[in-house]
């Protein structure tokens, strides 16, 4: 079954079939749909819509019902994002799983309301405090708005950690068709752990204090090893990469606008790929060393270059010092769009 | 033989990392009374297996040592809202927030009182004494006019940190709560009142009647710099004299009760029809059927034959350029093509100015946004002006015929003027003005689309007033007659 | 009677202040804690539980009707 739907609209989809129970927000532009159709579609199947007094409130619901032991979700946009870190911190350090839809709207500050993905580092590397980690999903088309959504909430519950859905308002906005899967994925049982409110929980604590500095210790230890074990669930897609001279690496809205400029540039005869992190963190780093290696890199990115210093990171640490110290980067701010004909002419200039 | 001892402890305290039965409150502490309370109120009522304990950041932030039933240990401030999502999860449970006044009263206010607006269904217990204790001894919005503080070394000034705080009386405002009291830890007959008033919070729980507040007066003598005695004293003579001890919301009673019905009265609901109503929520079984659709278009196929089109249709809110733009996307659609659409946004679109942009291929769509259209459709002047420059070489621009046309479009851009909006109101349905726009890409055979896709899809959109359907498409055949 | 289990006691005294029939008192011999613990004077109890109710210990203090009083 097929639906054309707006991808934020699909993100609630998504959710519903995931089993996310509770939705729990406060509106925001450019990510309001996402609150609009989950106040309409969560109660019509027995489940949980609740508008926050703010962010802060959002996510700390979030803290209560996932340490409940329920699914659960919000979705905001930078500011409201930016409120949030906190409570990502503590869903972290209590290893809750729990899925924050980002929708980036340009800042900083108030900024507006068009697409950046200039909340990479918040939303990627945990803009909170402490050393945490989230399990970043980066969409590119409300098809992936549906599918990383439903991923982000498995993802969450295998790891125990909370998801982040990484999109833009470009992409929030935009209606595209989305195939719906036949069924809902099951419940998980979070039983061993969670504050059910059931004899069987009766003993179940949630907390991130230890407030032995050894033990604390030895907690983050154990969270720095779950997140290296994270990295197998790692996602990209390479597209036309494999006889590339000139390889953008972009990931969401940033990599659609990259592939059609690839298209256009092999049209013109220049052998241009894409490479596409579909999870930000983990990054997919052996994947793209093997599409990089021996290719010039170009970064398609909407904020100032912190995707383009992670991309040198990854391929640095792959041990492709020579493509990193070669990566250039074609980017905008303010909620402008990189054009298909800059990515082409930056390309062009490389070869 | 009946005892009297601790109920509803751990029997030691093992998560303390300790072993051992004493708590980590200072001597003479009334969380420490008020610990002992809750717990054994939790067992006497044999609601330990149901029970949510939600433990603040401060001084009662390690209850979970102590009471034997789950814990969710919240961020500072928090507590309210992690038990709002809990009792929200786990609406069988009984669940108990336990905050200080720092807690709640500064920095958690507004998601105490926001859950307390909401009725949400747990029981808040909020311990007074008067300053943030585990933090050093700051000054607490409840802190007395007065009184010295680490933050306040020269006692509170009221001219400059404003007066104490009265919780209870703000959120004896609201309708929601059923259950609203003060009490104190300071003496046996103020304990035993404690004692109820706590039993009282669990069983309101226990029964899902609703939020319940209670506030506890209590001693924190190391912050007091006091004797356990003169800071059982000083809540007495000082902080009773601030905060009056009382129950100000009780099931049936309070003003919430009272001002509800004196509303309605005057305002003389009944006589006339009220435009607020509420209605009841559909319901859908799964997902499945939630989201069903009878008539799904089957999912697109590709055809790199297709040649890629782009379109751009722009005008004032309110002409119907949004539903153009899903008319001609439905359509793609119903052909198998790829395709997107997406509007303008924000206060782009409150300032009434509307535009959408579509994108129709024959493979997967790489960069969604329109900067060259094929096809641009203008119904209005700024439209005109903001858009006409970018069209591609060998594309469309069709304006309404109102529109001026100072400046030409791009060479090797063909300008067609076409009288949508005048003819929509001549034949009588001003709100067609669309419909009429669409007759013009028809004819243009510029969609790359069929004529019976692009009707299906104008009669589909109208799918909730399918007489309204049929007569747009009539306009539609009518339209097609004119010449351009 | 009243039961004490001065390793739990913090001394504070809120127990002494409150007993009805003065039958409690800080004892001279510290407790592992260094602390100056509650004693029962060995006669008087009455067994009301007003000294429970008034210590912020779970586990300093218990009454158990129908015994006579003792010191842990």
């Amino acid at each position: 079954m097929t639906k054309f739907v707006k991808s934020n609209e699909a993100v609630v989809m998504g959710a519903l079939y995931a089993g996310c129970d509770l939705y729990f927000g406060y509106p925001i532009t450019p990510a309001s749909e996402i609150a609009h159709g989950a106040a309409k579609w969560f109660p019509m199947l027995g489940r949980t819509f609740v508008q926050a007094e703010c962010e802060t409130a959002s996510i700390n619901m979030m803290f209560g019902a996932a340490g409940a032991g329920k699914l659960c979700m919000t979705a905001t946009s930078g500011p409201g994002f930016s409120l949030m870190q906190e409570g990502l911190s503590y869903l972290a350090g209590a290893e809750l799983p729990a899925v924050v839809v980002d929708v980036n709207r340009a800042g900083p500050g108030l900024g507006n309301v068009y697409p950046e993905q200039s909340d990479y580092t918040p939303a990627v590397k945990g803009g909170g405090h402490g050393s945490y980690q989230t399990f970043t999903l980066a969409p590119a088309s409300a098809q992936e708005m549906f599918d990383l959504t439903m991923k982000a909430f498995e993802m969450a519950a295998k790891w125990r950690t909370p998801a982040v859905v990484f999109a833009d308002g470009l992409q929030g906005q935009m209606m595209e068709t989305v195939r719906l899967p036949e069924r809902e994925m099951p419940r998980p049982d979070f039983s061993s752990w969670a504050a059910q409110g059931e004899p069987a929980t009766r003993r179940n604590l949630v907390k991130s204090i230890y407030l032995d500095a050894a033990q604390q210790y030895e907690f983050n230890l154990s969270l720095q090893e779950k997140y290296s074990r994270m990295a197998a669930d790692a996602m990209s897609e390479s597209y036309m990469t494999a006889d590339a001279d000139i390889l953008f690496v972009a990931f969401g809205i940033s990599s659609r606008i990259a592939r059609t400029a690839a298209e256009e540039l092999r049209r013109e005869g220049v052998k241009a790929g894409l490479f596409r992190p579909v999870t930000l963190n983990p990054f997919p780093r052996d994947a793209l060393a093997a599409a990089a290696k021996g290719r010039k890199v170009i970064t398609i990115e909407l904020d100032a270059g912190q995707f383009a210093d992670d991309t040198r990171l990854n391929l640095a640490r792959a041990g492709l010092g020579a493509e990193a110290a070669g990566v250039k980067m074609v980017n905008r701010m303010g909620g402008v769009l990189v054009t298909v004909e800059e990515a082409v002419a930056a390309a062009k200039e490389v070869v | 033989m009946a005892e009297i001892c601790q109920r509803g402890m751990y029997k030691t305290f093992p998560r303390s990392g300790k072993n051992t039965s004493f708590t980590h409150y200072c001597p003479g502490c009334g969380h420490g009374i008020i610990n002992k309370l809750i717990a054994e109120a939790c067992e006497e009522l044999g609601l330990q297996d149901r029970t949510i304990f939600v433990d603040p950041v401060g001084c009662g932030v390690f209850t979970y040592y102590y009471w034997d039933a789950a814990h969710i240990s919240a961020a500072h401030g928090r507590a309210s809202a992690v038990a709002t999502g809990a009792c929200r999860a786990r609406p069988d449970a009984v669940t108990i927030a336990y905050q200080g006044d720092g807690d709640l009263g500064a920095i958690g206010f507004n998601n105490a009182f926001q859950a307390a607006s909401r009725g949400e269904n747990f029981g808040c217990i909020f311990v007074n004494n008067s300053l943030y204790g585990m933090t050093g001894g700051q000054m607490a919005p409840t802190t007395l006019e007065g009184e010295t503080t680490t933050t306040t070394p020269f006692g509170r000034d009221p001219s400059l940190t404003g007066h104490p705080l009265h919780v209870c009386e703000v959120f004896a405002q609201l309708k929601a709560p059923v259950y609203i009291a003060r009490v104190s830890v300071a003496d046996t007959k103020r304990i035993m009142q404690a004692k109820q008033a706590i039993r009282k919070v669990f069983e309101i729980q226990r029964d899902r009647k609703g939020y319940a507040l209670l506030e506890i007066l209590a001693p924190c003598p190391t912050n007091f710099k006091m004797n356990a005695l003169d800071a059982a004293a000083f809540c007495i003579n000082e902080m009773e004299r601030e905060f009056p001890l009382g129950v100000f919301r009780e099931e049936g009673r309070g003003m919430g009760e009272e001002e509800r019905g004196k509303g309605e009265e005057e305002r003389g609901k009944g006589e006339e029809a009220s435009v607020l109503s509420l209605r009841p929520v559909p319901h859908a079984a799964s997902c499945h059927d939630l989201f069903l659709e009878k008539d799904a278009a089957p999912a697109a196929v590709d055809d790199p034959s297709f040649p890629e089109r782009r379109f751009k249709f722009a005008g004032y809110g309110g002409q119907g350029i949004l539903s153009l733009g899903l008319c001609i996307a439905e359509a793609a659609r119903l052909e198998r093509r790829h395709t997107l659409w997406f509007p303008s946004y924000g206060p782009e679109q409150r300032g009434g100015s509307a535009n959408c942009s579509v994108v129709v291929s024959g493979t997967p769509i790489g960069s969604p946004a329109v900067e060259h259209p094929d096809v641009l459709v203008c119904m209005n002047q700024p439209a005109y002006e903001r858009f006409a420059g970018d069209v591609k070489k060998g594309g469309i621009v069709i304006v309404d015929e109102t529109v001026p046309v100072e400046t030409r479009p791009p060479e090797g851009v063909r300008l067609v003027r076409w009288p949508a909006i005048r003819m929509a109101e001549e034949f009588g349905v001003p709100k067609a003005a669309n419909t009429m726009m669409l007759a013009a890409l028809k004819k243009l055979e510029c969609t790359g689309l069929s004529d019976g896709s692009l009707e299906k899809s104008l009669v589909a959109s109208f799918k909730k007033k399918p007489a309204l359907g049929e007569k747009n498409r009539e306009l539609l055949r009518k339209a097609e007659q004119t010449e351009f | 009677m009243v039961i004490v289990d001065k390793e739990n006691c913090k001394g504070c005294g809120r127990c002494v202040a409150a007993c009805p029939r003065k039958c409690l008192r800080i004892g001279e011999t510290l407790n592992a804690m260094g602390i100056k613990a509650v004693e029962y004077k060995g006669e008087g109890c009455i067994s009301c539980g007003i000294c429970f109710y008034n210590c912020p210990e779970p586990y300093a203090l218990k009454v158990e009707k129908g015994t006579g009083g003792a010191q842990k």
